[in-house]
């Protein structure tokens, strides 16, 4: 990474610009990877979630189950804690290391969703009560431990809380290799996934493993909120999860359109609001944290979409009476 | 050493033991209310919101005084976010035709981004005050003073002269949803009456135990009382008890623990797993619903079941109501050893004995037994002939109903019917006999 950072005392535009011409540089080879400033790391990284997230998230909105999502955000700190003590990595600090992610996805993955069942099926728990039962418990135990281990609570807060200006190479290398991931996955199992969610007796007389695919997909969830809470921290990832698709949704119905759509939606937030956070740094001299401007811009936009189309929805209207109230007076006169 | 009472007493333990005390009863008390509604992640959604108005609320409050206090920008800025996020998720399910869930979680992430932004700005000028706007995440039970112990006493206060004074309102709205529709003006006000509290509740739970745990507190204690009664001022009185219990138990358990182990156990946490402990073991045993205790009923009815045609099945094989082990094992779908075990329970209870040559002879009991079995088995048959059904549905029927019908069923089937003497396949209904008491017997 280089030191001297030249999107230094940048605007919205130039930073904009200069980002397009240093892209051009490392496509033609001029720049190493190793070289990406800062900003460029965060832009990449904070674009890479948001795709992740968008691809994933799509499936959760439609299956109605977001709330299960944010349990398992929830619970991810409890898997960490765990993932760190059986592989003995206490000491040694290092979030991106791959074995300690994989196994605490899986971790927290199994003991939200297998706990959820067994609240809601055997003990017959209103689904939504067990789910708060079950999250806030694992998360409670998860904080005592992390405490404990590390004799404060800070850890804690990090976890919730993300930091995307410290973040490094090796953290976009996770990300990218998650976007890898969620695209390979969307790509070999779409239409299960599809089936899964919108008909579940159908996908199993199609012959789908509507059981392993509703695993498959808690799984994903949960790999995707581990390889981004570090940037963006458990909460926020929500947000990522969440708002690129309930906004393509305000405009489409169709299944593929709503996946690219909102792919398209995270990854244009998030370049668009590490250039603002960028900007307001330049010209108003106020360091803000940049993934809150990236959610935030994403309320903004949400707030707006919904505007357009509740409007829209008053014109169609206002054309459909006009139309319907025509023959009516026809009628009325003969 | 230090005792139990010395929480209530000791100069520096005592507010905040007090202080949690009567903050998760007033949010469990809201909780009972909220779970009945069947919309407990409500709560989870709206202590996230409360957090960009405790961040809004510190900035503003900053402007005014020097001095920074966090009760009145939590009470104030807390109250108006939440409130404003109760709005936006009933916008966006009523007017976007967002399902609830999405709304939900959607709502969440965005309030909490919002404060994430704003708190990005106070961690830069004010550090001091960032660190303790960032305990209310798992809340901070342990600064507490007496003067925040007397504010949250009031305020549960509130909550309790609340619930007593809709007592009738609120009975008739979750227990009598029929007559509360015919008055629906009314029940809609004390609904939204409810959803008022609730934020009102989650403002003040949240110095204890913090905006992420929030919905364990609503949902926890609700949990544990729903298992035990059936009335909702025994809901209220329950879940106030367990809330009290593990608010109590929470703090005395981080106090010993951090001690112990000289390590932080914050108190939030400690208390949401006594209480989520609570739920788990009221749930497991409580003696109604209770998940133990009902398969143990399911187990006790099928072994009476099993028992009872096994012995049938003995009385039906011969003349002398013996039958040899080795055909009975043939005939019956268990593993041998569960079997023999089988067989030697209900030798203990007098109705089997073994004979020389490796059968199984029914006692006078066990006969008696398979008896009254046999006659409730064709009793019921004849019922049914009686209702105008014929054939095989007659039989397997009955198989069933044999194990189900009391002795007033009894008595009074036999009294509608004259007192048959044969069942629809010409089969004698064996009597009550004359001779001794309890017996039975083949005419």
């Amino acid at each position: 990474m280089s030191l001297s950072n030249p999107y230094w005392h940048k605007s919205f535009f130039a930073f904009l610009k200069l980002f397009l011409s240093r892209m051009g540089d490392l496509a033609s080879g001029k720049l190493a990877f190793s070289e990406l400033a800062v900003d460029e790391v965060q832009l990449f990284l904070l674009g890479a979630i948001g795709v992740s997230c968008a691809l994933i998230g799509t499936f959760l909105v439609l299956k109605k189950q977001t709330m299960l999502a944010n349990a398992l955000s929830h619970t991810v700190l409890l898997g960490i804690v765990i993932a760190y003590v059986l592989l003995g990595l206490v000491s040694s600090y290092t979030f991106a290391s791959f074995p300690v992610l994989l196994l605490a996805a899986l971790i927290s993955a199994l003991l939200t969703v297998f706990f959820t069942q067994v609240f809601t099926h055997v003990m017959r728990l209103q689904e939504d009560a067990s789910i708060g039962l079950v999250f806030s418990f694992l998360f409670a135990i998860g904080i005592i431990f992390a405490s404990v281990l590390t004799k404060n609570v800070h850890i804690g807060i990090e976890v919730v809380m993300g930091n995307v200006d410290i973040v490094q190479l090796a953290d976009l290398r996770l990300a990218l290799s998650l976007v890898g991931f969620n695209l390979l996955i969307i790509a070999l199992f779409h239409r299960q996934y599809t089936l899964t969610v919108f008909d579940k007796s159908l996908a199993r007389s199609y012959g789908v493993p509507v059981k392993f695919f509703e695993y498959l997909m808690m799984f994903q969830t949960a790999i995707t909120v581990i390889g981004s809470f570090r940037a963006v921290g458990v909460l926020l990832v929500l947000a990522f999860l969440v708002s690129p698709v309930v906004i393509a949704r305000l405009f489409t119905n169709k299944v593929a359109t709503l996946l690219g759509l909102s792919c398209l939606i995270g990854l244009g937030i998030s370049v668009i609001g590490v250039a603002i956070s960028r900007h307001i740094l330049s010209v108003y001299q106020l360091p803000l944290s940049t993934s809150g401007v990236v959610v935030s811009l994403f309320v903004v936009v949400f707030i707006i979409s919904a505007c357009i189309h509740l409007n829209k929805k008053y014109f169609y209207q206002l054309v459909k009476k006009q139309k319907t109230a025509k023959p009516q007076a026809e009628l009325s006169n003969s | 050493m230090i005792t139990l009472w010395d929480f209530f007493i000791d100069p520096i333990l005592c507010w905040p033991t007090i202080g949690s005390l009567f903050m998760c009863v007033g949010t469990a008390l809201i909780g009972v209310l909220v779970y009945l509604q069947k919309r407990s992640l409500l709560g989870e959604s709206l202590s996230h919101c409360v957090y960009p108005g405790i961040v809004l609320g510190v900035l503003a409050y900053k402007m005014f005084f020097s001095k920074v206090d966090l009760l009145i920008p939590v009470l104030l800025g807390g109250t108006a976010t939440a409130s404003l996020g109760l709005y936006s998720i009933n916008f966006c399910v009523r007017k976007l035709k967002m399902s609830s869930d999405v709304a939900l979680c959607f709502v969440l992430a965005a309030f909490f981004g919002l404060g994430f932004l704003a708190v990005s700005r106070v961690q830069f000028i004010y550090p001091k005050v960032y660190q303790q706007v960032q305990m209310f995440l798992y809340g901070q039970a342990a600064t507490m003073r007496q003067v925040h112990a007397l504010i949250y006493m009031l305020l549960c206060l509130g909550i309790v002269i609340f619930i007593i004074l809709l007592f009738k309102h609120l009975q008739m709205i979750y227990f009598d949803r029929e007559f509360a529709k015919s008055m629906s003006r009314s029940s809609h006000t004390v609904e939204s009456l409810v959803f008022i509290m609730l934020i009102a509740a989650i403002v003040i739970g949240m110095r204890t135990v913090g905006i992420i745990l929030m919905s364990g507190m609503l949902i926890a204690p609700a949990v544990s009382a729903r298992q035990f009664t059936n009335k909702l001022s025994w809901m209220f009185f329950l879940a106030a008890l367990v809330a009290a219990i593990s608010a109590f138990f929470g703090n005395v358990i981080s106090y010993h623990f951090s001690n112990h182990f000289s390590a932080s156990f914050p108190i939030g946490p400690v208390i949401i797993v006594v209480a989520t402990l609570i739920a788990i073991l009221s749930l497991l045993f409580s003696p109604k619903r209770g998940i133990v205790f009902r398969y143990a009923r399911i187990v006790i009815f099928k072994k009476r079941v099993f028992a009872e045609n096994v012995l049938k099945m003995i009385f039906k094989y011969s003349e002398q109501n013996a039958m040899p082990i080795e055909k009975m094992k043939k005939m019956v779908h268990l593993p041998h050893w569960i079997f023999s075990l089988f067989l030697f329970h209900i030798q203990k209870q007098g109705w089997i004995k073994h004979t020389a040559d490796e059968q199984i002879q029914l006692t006078k009991d066990g006969k008696n037994k398979a008896l009254h079995v046999i006659r409730k088995h064709r009793l019921w048959e004849t019922y049914l002939q009686h209702l105008g059904m014929q054939g095989e549905m007659i039989h397997a029927n009955a198989e069933k109903m044999e194990h189900m019908i009391t002795e007033e069923m009894e008595s009074s089937l036999e009294e509608m019917l004259s007192f048959p003497k044969k069942d629809p396949h010409q089969k004698p209904i064996p009597q009550k006999s004359k001779y001794s008491y309890g017996g039975y017997e083949l005419e």
